[in-house]
């Protein structure tokens, strides 16, 4: 219950965080996304003026001739490569120029209904703004009609056969009405002309975008712009243009949308912090109870330590009252073997205290070696002398092989030490083996002891584990008994302080038990 | 042929008369800076009963004195850089373009553009200096993309129309192997593209390269506009096609050619061959946007004469023909007019035959029947088409000349007829019909315009 209240503590302000910078980047997303709409339709909404200024400034001057007079007309007519052709239509429904009347499916009544419809309806409203395209499909007979700002003239637009055919009207002062045909190809060119091509670079700095000029039925007209559009993508923008191109709509295509993926970039950056925020959160709160855990060892250690120097003393009286009154008290068969007991066991205890006060000095980087004078085989003999009743009570039968009868320099007592753990060991998991065999030799300034039982033996796999301080192998051989679980790892520790080692031999033709080979540095 | 105009030259007298007049308060230069025109009647002597006859209206560029600076040229050249046309294709249009640049003068106007989805220009028009800015822009030039043949012309006609002046030849040159697919992409759209061109004093060259372009479209855009056409089957042959079409640009003497023709009294105007017209009741009217120097362009009008009694005289139409002379800057006018006599003989008729004129007019009414055969075919009426042909073919062979018709008349008549039994069978081949109609339409467009190459 703490542990997930403490999770929860944890993961709350990376999860806060991340919530409040999600938020964060979806509001300026969005205030981004508006301002860019509102730019990009502001200048549709100005590129359709201007497309409209253009169309004027292309049609001014154009006025009713006095006379309907055939070769005048003509020439008008080839004046203005954007004139297709003059109509001439008078106020009693006469078509008169050109008298075979060119304009299909156009009877006089329509033209007038159109004009009446002007005459009736108000100015069309200014532009709307937002780019609200809706896809009519142009009706073949759809009649619109518009108003200039000028009176008595205006567009009459239509579709033939699926192209837009544009006339603008003006009223003769007779009454007449003049129908000026533009040109479909003549006006669309003369708009591409004026439009901006596409540059092969770049201007510099600026977000590649993408014009495209499209008819009702959404076929290109014209396209300029460097973006790439990929096929059935959606404009960002769209305006319809005003009359009489009204069937007309521009199409708005921009990188700039590729600032939403850089919005999303960061999105996905700021999950990314807070996951390694958490992480770290999580690692720092691992570490710290790992070094309390390790503190809280120390202090164990240290504790074990002074009870440990506590007891030394103490037990030290024992062993010597003890050992004096082995000596005095004669042929007193039960009182010298109580007696031994007794013995025995303040040695085991000793060794213990000497293995805790030890292991506390390796704690504290403390633990030395001090060479002396010696000859190995005799501290091993010694060693043996004292486990002899201890042995003899587990049935364990001891051979010693000596060829390390030369003085040496070496700790003594660091090799007792280490002998009496790993003897111990023996005593203790592999009694059932009933033998325990060590051999020493001396090769020039090594000296190397084979230490061997008949026992079950370590499995491979924990060869190297079982010199871990605090390791104990849990299996039923090792049921029942105690220990510290620090001798091996002391001795190892101890020999290789004295510039050897302790290692498990591997021994492929013995079927069982194990052997340890302890190789120690001695000067001569 | 002058033998032939004895009839007319009496009325010529009259309305020369009063040309000259006008002429001389303007005319500076000499006269043989001036344009030639000749109008005449392939039969100066028709059936009493009435038949149709062809006037030829012919002018001929003055030669252009080596010694005088040339026209100066604003030119856009237009190419198509869309998928089609990787490899070989653009590796030649570079070179044509490069080659177009080079034999350019530094005062000449020069744009570049390309086009594939977009439109680029890559060169503005300006002057050409030494080229060398516009070489470097045209060695840039990859292809890729769709085909907005529209688009790339309407540009090329905004780029010439910055410098267009009647006194320079204006000129947008397409080069396209493929089919419009971007844009308008009608042959009419683009005809009437051409059309607006042409009014406002821009022809379109359009060369069509490889097999794969829309042969109709290329020449309605170059028919309305008067500019050349050609069938480019091999990209190594545009250099060749380049270098014709750069040459005729500098040969211009005269352009903006209008040519009225105004039939008499009781003569209907029946069709104009060989060029768009417009025909409003006894008036037609057409152009020519360039005429070179020492070359001949004529069209023929094929007109209805009323029954007539033998022996009189039957006034035919007044020709009227405005041009720009590029030599003096003025714009000159000419005038000429035409008659026919009856005769109720037949053989009357054949023997004052103008066989020169007769030919020509044959020919181009000959080049009708192989549009109209190129209709039936694509109806897939094959057999049709050949068997038209074949009688074409069979008409020219049986066709009346005059006694005193030239030998090369008279093979010309026979050539004529070969031609068409070749065509009758090419056009019963099914396998390589795509090309061949591609070279059928270039070759109705050469005669139509006399195009010199």
């Amino acid at each position: 219950m703490r542990r997930f209240i403490a999770v929860l503590v944890l993961l709350l302000p990376p999860l806060a965080l991340l919530g409040f910078g999600w938020q964060l980047t979806a509001d300026r997303d969005a205030v981004l996304q508006m301002q860019l709409r509102q730019l990009v339709d502001a200048r549709l909404e100005g590129l359709d003026a201007d497309i409209h200024r253009w169309l004027m400034q292309q049609l001014r001057g154009l006025e009713p001739l006095a006379t309907v007079d055939g070769p005048g007309i003509a020439e008008l007519r080839r004046s203005r490569s954007l004139i297709r052709q003059i109509h001439v239509l008078s106020r009693d429904g006469q078509w008169r120029y050109p008298q075979q009347g060119q304009l299909e499916n156009l009877p006089p009544e329509t033209v007038f209904a159109a004009l009446a419809d002007e005459a009736n309806s108000q100015r069309p409203a200014p532009w709307a703004g937002s780019g609200s395209f809706s896809r009519k499909a142009p009706a073949a007979e759809r009649v619109d009609a518009a108003i200039a700002p000028a009176p008595r003239q205006g567009w009459l637009v239509r579709y033939q056969q699926q192209q837009l055919q544009l006339l603008r009207w003006l009223d003769a002062p007779n009454g007449d009405v003049w129908l000026f045909e533009v040109s479909y190809p003549a006006l669309l060119a003369g708009l591409i002309g004026w439009l901006p091509d596409t540059s092969i670079e770049n201007a510099d700095g600026a977000a590649a975008e993408r014009y495209r000029l499209a008819d009702g039925s959404g076929r290109q007209l014209y396209g300029w712009g460097n973006y790439a559009v990929a096929e059935q993508q959606t404009p960002q923008a769209q305006l319809t243009l005003r009359q009489p191109l009204s069937g007309w709509h521009i199409d708005y295509y921009s990188e700039a949308a590729a600032a939403n993926t850089l919005l999303d970039r960061l999105r996905w950056l700021l999950i990314a912090a807070a996951l390694a925020l958490l992480t770290l959160l999580l690692g720092v709160w691992l570490w710290r109870k790992q070094q309390a855990e390790l503190r809280l060892a120390e202090q164990r250690v240290s504790f074990v330590n002074q009870v440990s120097h506590e007891l030394k003393t103490p037990l030290t009286n024992i062993r010597l009252y003890a050992e004096l009154l082995q000596q005095k008290i004669g042929d007193q068969p039960i009182a010298k073997r109580q007696l031994g007991v007794v013995v025995s066991e303040s040695q085991r205890l000793s060794r213990l205290i000497n293995n805790v006060l030890s292991f506390g000095r390796g704690q504290r980087k403390q633990l030395q070696i001090q060479r002396r004078p010696a000859v190995v085989d005799e501290v091993v003999e010694e060693v043996l002398a004292n486990w002899e009743i201890a042995l003899a009570d587990s049935g364990i039968q001891v051979s010693f092989t000596g060829n390390a009868e030369r003085e040496v320099w070496v700790d003594a007592d660091a090799l007792e030490q280490i002998l009496n753990n790993l003897i111990s060991n023996a005593e203790k998991y592999a009694a059932s083996g009933g033998k325990l065999a060590i051999s020493s030799v001396l090769s020039g300034n090594i000296a190397t002891l084979l230490i061997s039982d008949a026992g079950p033996g370590i499995p491979m796999a924990e060869r190297q584990r079982v010199f871990e301080s605090f390791y104990r192998r849990s299996d039923n051989t090792t049921e029942g008994v105690s220990g510290t679980g620090i001798g091996l790892g002391l001795a190892r520790e101890l020999a290789r302080l004295h510039g050897g080692d302790l290692t498990i031999k591997y021994d492929a033709a013995a079927e069982q038990g194990s052997c340890f080979e302890l190789s120690l540095e001695v000067g001569e | 042929m002058r033998n032939f105009k004895f009839l007319s030259r009496s009325f010529l007298v009259a309305t020369l008369a009063a040309t000259a007049v006008a002429g001389a308060a303007t005319a500076k230069s000499q006269l043989s800076n001036k344009v030639d025109l000749d109008v005449a009647v392939g039969t100066p002597v028709v059936s009493s009963t009435g038949s149709k006859a062809y006037v030829r209206v012919a002018l001929t560029g003055f030669e252009r004195q080596a010694d005088v600076e040339r026209v100066s040229a604003n030119v856009a050249i237009v190419l198509d850089k869309s998928g089609s046309m990787a490899g070989e294709k653009i590796q030649r249009a570079r070179e044509a373009a490069i080659l177009a640049v080079q034999r350019l003068a530094p005062n000449d106007i020069l744009s570049i553009i390309t086009y594939s989805d977009s439109v680029t220009v890559l060169h503005p028009a300006q002057r050409v200096g030494n080229g060398q800015q516009a070489i470097n822009r045209i060695k840039r030039i990859r292809q890729g993309g769709g085909t907005a043949l529209f688009a790339g012309v309407a540009k090329g006609a905004a780029e010439v129309r910055k410098f267009l002046d009647a006194e320079r030849v204006n000129r947008v040159i397409l080069l396209s192997d493929g089919l419009a697919n971007v844009g308008p992409s009608s042959p009419q759209e683009l005809g009437e593209l051409g059309s607006a061109l042409g009014s406002d004093g821009i022809s379109v060259t359009t060369i069509g390269l490889g097999l794969g372009y829309n042969e109709d479209l290329m020449t309605q855009l170059a028919g309305y506009s008067d500019g050349n056409h050609a069938f480019v089957q091999n990209a190594s042959d545009l250099l060749r096609i380049f270098t014709y079409e750069f040459g005729e640009v500098m040969s211009v003497v005269a352009q903006d050619v209008e040519i009225e023709i105004i039939c008499a009294n009781g003569i209907k105007p029946l069709r104009l061959l060989g060029r768009p017209a417009t025909i409003n009741g006894d008036r037609v009217t057409t152009r020519i946007s360039q005429l070179l120097s020492a070359q001949e362009k004529y069209v023929v009008l094929e007109v209805e004469v009323p029954p007539g009694v033998d022996g009189e005289l039957q006034s035919l139409a007044d020709v009227q023909v405005a041009y720009l002379n590029l030599d003096n800057r003025q714009r000159d006018s000419l005038s000429d007019a035409v008659n026919v006599s009856y005769a109720a003989d037949k053989r009357e008729v054949v023997r004052s035959t103008n066989a020169g004129v007769q030919v020509q007019s044959m020919k181009l009414k000959a080049n009708e029947v192989s549009k109209e055969a190129v209709r039936l075919r694509d109806k897939g009426q094959v057999g049709a088409a050949s068997s038209l042909l074949k009688s074409q073919a069979d008409e020219f062979r049986s066709a009346p000349l005059p006694p005193s018709a030239a030998p090369a008349e008279i093979q010309a008549l026979q050539e004529a007829a070969e031609e068409y039994e070749a065509d009758a069978e090419s056009f019963a081949d099914d396998r390589d019909w795509n090309r061949a109609r591609k070279e059928q339409r270039a070759k109705q467009y050469r005669k139509d315009r006399q195009q010199t190459y």
